[in-house]
């Protein structure tokens, strides 16, 4: 069956600069067609063949033990998109500043359609260096955007000295120590950083070094989001880590935004590799162990209200 | 099979979104992926269609208009648009608002579509009838009742009904949480079918408010339709067709039956023929058969390994039968051209 359309979702606050991102992209000479998704209260503005509107709608869904919303108005557009056959190669969503990208990315996961027929590239989130400070302060949002985000734009960077851009890394860095934060200016970003990145591919999910600019944790703000990384070089029990990731899922499934894991299981030549966003989380075994390489197991996780020591205590009680 | 099933195809421009043969069994009206609709006469199987640009963008749904010959056709544009061989005519424009759900009602004289959380009704001028009916959630799906008396509409959480003819009545809300994609109704008695997001269908009885939950299947159920009078509704979103029995009492506690060939891909579209006991079914890998409902065997259309069917159509008299593919073909199957194809 025909190849998977890439999907990107753009996120950010108003005034980030998504629109200016947008229509670089769909101007480029790459000889590429996207297919567009906007907020009918978003950003105007985009030139382009094919633009569709949603409007926001979640619903929630009940499949046996897991629940979680989901963008049904994406997962309708998209599908009415899919009518027009081979007619573009991408779909950028252009979120809301506003929007929480839980659901944007759950959708992907629970729509046999959507599963079958396109692929979640990546979340980039476009930042504005000169306000994003105060928004993090004041919006849940923001804090999210960034949580979710595979790539973090900071962007406007002509208008932060170093020292701002620096204080503002540090914030962004507290929630998401592992996207790669690239710079710009007016939207001027290399396209290839942030399209075809494969954020949500496993088999490109190889290393996952978090960026951790400072130990200990202030913690700021009502509903903190954090990140963290646990790693063991003792090969882990299958079993076990099922158990346990599973448990972790299901009840702490609604302060999980997003988690990755490389690991090295008991009895399993290839690494397993697996991904997740809140309840919904998939894993497979993916390359092989090369012989001299050392095994190392690494799972990261953003989220709400993080227990280091009970995850560090449950992770390590699966190497048992 | 020595010969091929095909009566007739054609290339045509873009994805085939939608067809709808009219009512008189004379014209066939084709969606296409460059916006127009390309006209068939029906009385002559050589000639060249005509077509008619329809929209800035590409139709989610044609239907038969209350007139032989003239169509409406809804689409991405936002528009509502009468179609004919001579030309369009504009009945509503929701400037970009897309429009997915149309459909008509002869006794009523009237014209039904839905746009965002609303639904609209246009007489046969072209005039709004009424106010808008609205809904919490986008619709999704509408369906009216054999008798014309009252129109289903799917959403998120359930369903909505209204009373077409009493003046001033509230509609009746049905709920199962949830997202309903379409509806349709029982030919004969009042009993609604949802089908939903997830691998499931759902269904009311109207009189004593009893439910069903129809699931077990491997992916979504893009598809259902009734047949031989009511007593099954066949559907897709499986491997199999699934048609469960109406009969007897209902669904409740009964076993569906599996029809249908094992092409290694789930079904898509089942459209069954206007009498007798026979399926028209598309698969998502290209492959399309006719699938009978008591009976071993099916009779291949077409091959896996094309462009998925999109739309598909019968004539009234079910003689003739036509399918439009992903990739713009267009496939004409006759009894006598398929007759001929299985001919021991």
């Amino acid at each position: 069956m025909a190849e998977r359309i890439p999907v990107t979702v753009l996120t950010g606050f108003l005034g980030a600069g998504k629109t200016t991102l947008l229509n670089r992209i769909l101007t480029e000479p790459h000889g590429k067609k996207y297919a567009v998704i906007i907020n009918e209260f978003g950003e105007v503005g985009i030139d382009n063949d094919i633009v569709a509107q949603v409007d926001e709608e979640i619903f929630e869904m009940n499949n046996g033990c897991i629940c979680c919303t989901v963008r049904g108005d994406l997962i309708r557009i998209i599908g009415g998109l899919l009518k027009r056959g081979r007619a573009f190669d991408g779909i950028i969503i252009e979120t809301t500043g506003l929007a929480d990208p839980g659901p944007v990315i759950q959708s992907f996961f629970v729509d046999d359609t959507l599963q079958k027929r396109t692929k979640l590239d990546a979340v980039v989130t476009l930042i504005d260096a000169q306000h994003i400070a105060q928004q993090l302060l004041d919006n849940k949002e923001a804090r999210e955007q960034v949580a979710f985000a595979d790539i973090l734009v900071l962007n406007k960077t002509d208008l932060a000295d170093a020292a701002k851009q620096a204080a503002v890394t540090a914030e962004m860095r507290k929630i998401n120590a592992f996207a790669p934060i690239i710079t710009s200016e007016r939207s001027a970003v290399a396209l290839d950083k942030i399209l075809g990145v494969g954020a949500f591919d496993l088999a490109r999910i190889t290393a996952m070094e978090p960026d951790f600019l400072e130990h200990g944790h202030h913690h700021d703000h009502n509903d903190d989001i954090t990140s963290m990384s646990l790693t063991t070089e003792k090969a882990i029990n299958p079993v076990l880590f099922d158990k346990w990731i599973g448990d972790l899922a299901q009840t702490k499934g609604a302060d999980l935004l997003r988690y990755k894991g490389i690991l090295s299981m008991q009895g399993m030549p290839q690494r397993f590799v697996l991904q997740g966003v809140h309840m919904m989380m998939e894993g497979e075994p993916m390359q092989a162990w090369k012989a001299d390489e050392k095994r190392v197991s690494r799972l990261v996780f953003i989220g709400r209200n993080l227990d280091e020591a009970a995850l560090k205590a449950g992770f390590e009680a699966c190497t048992a | 099979m020595t010969k091929s099933p095909i009566a007739n195809e054609w290339q045509l421009n873009g994805a085939i979104t939608a067809l709808a043969i009219s009512p008189d069994d004379l014209t066939l009206a084709v969606s296409c992926g460059d916006g127009t609709t390309q006209f068939f006469d029906l009385n002559d199987a050589t000639a060249a269609p005509k077509g008619v640009a329809t929209h800035d963008g590409v139709a989610f749904q044609i239907v038969p208009d209350l007139h032989d010959g003239a169509f409406v056709s809804v689409g991405d544009d936002g528009k509502v648009q009468q179609v004919t061989p001579q030309g369009v005519t504009t009945l509503a424009d929701h400037k970009g608002a897309w429009i997915e759900h149309v459909l008509v009602a002869p006794s009523l004289n009237q014209r039904f579509y839905a746009v965002k959380k609303e639904v609209r009704r246009l007489n046969a001028d072209g005039a709004q009838v009424g106010e808008p009916w609205t809904h919490d959630s986008t619709v999704a799906g509408i369906a009216i009742d054999p008798k014309e008396r009252r129109l289903a509409v799917a959403h998120y959480n359930g369903a909505t009904l209204w009373w077409l003819k009493a003046k001033e009545s509230a509609p009746d809300k049905l709920e199962w949480k949830g997202s309903h994609t379409g509806v349709v109704w029982h030919p004969k008695e009042m009993i609604i079918i949802t089908t939903m997001q997830e691998p499931a269908m759902h269904g009311w009885r109207l009189g004593d408010k009893a439910e069903m939950r129809m699931s077990g299947y491997e992916a979504k159920v893009q598809s259902a339709a009734f047949m031989e009078g009511g007593k099954y509704l066949a559907s897709a979103g499986s491997s199999a067709v699934i048609c469960w029995p109406f009969f007897g009492g209902g669904p409740w506690g009964k076993q569906p039956l599996m029809v249908g060939p094992d092409v290694g891909a789930v079904v898509t579209l089942v459209r069954p023929h206007p009498h007798d006991p026979i399926i028209a079914t598309a698969y998502e890998n290209g492959g399309l058969a006719l699938v009978p409902l008591f009976e071993q065997g099916s009779l291949k259309l077409l091959d896996v390994g094309g462009a998925p069917v999109t739309a598909f159509g019968w004539t009234l008299v079910g003689d003739k039968m036509f399918a439009g593919t992903e990739d713009g073909k267009l496939y004409l199957f006759t009894v006598d051209s398929v007759s001929a194809a299985y001919r021991p």
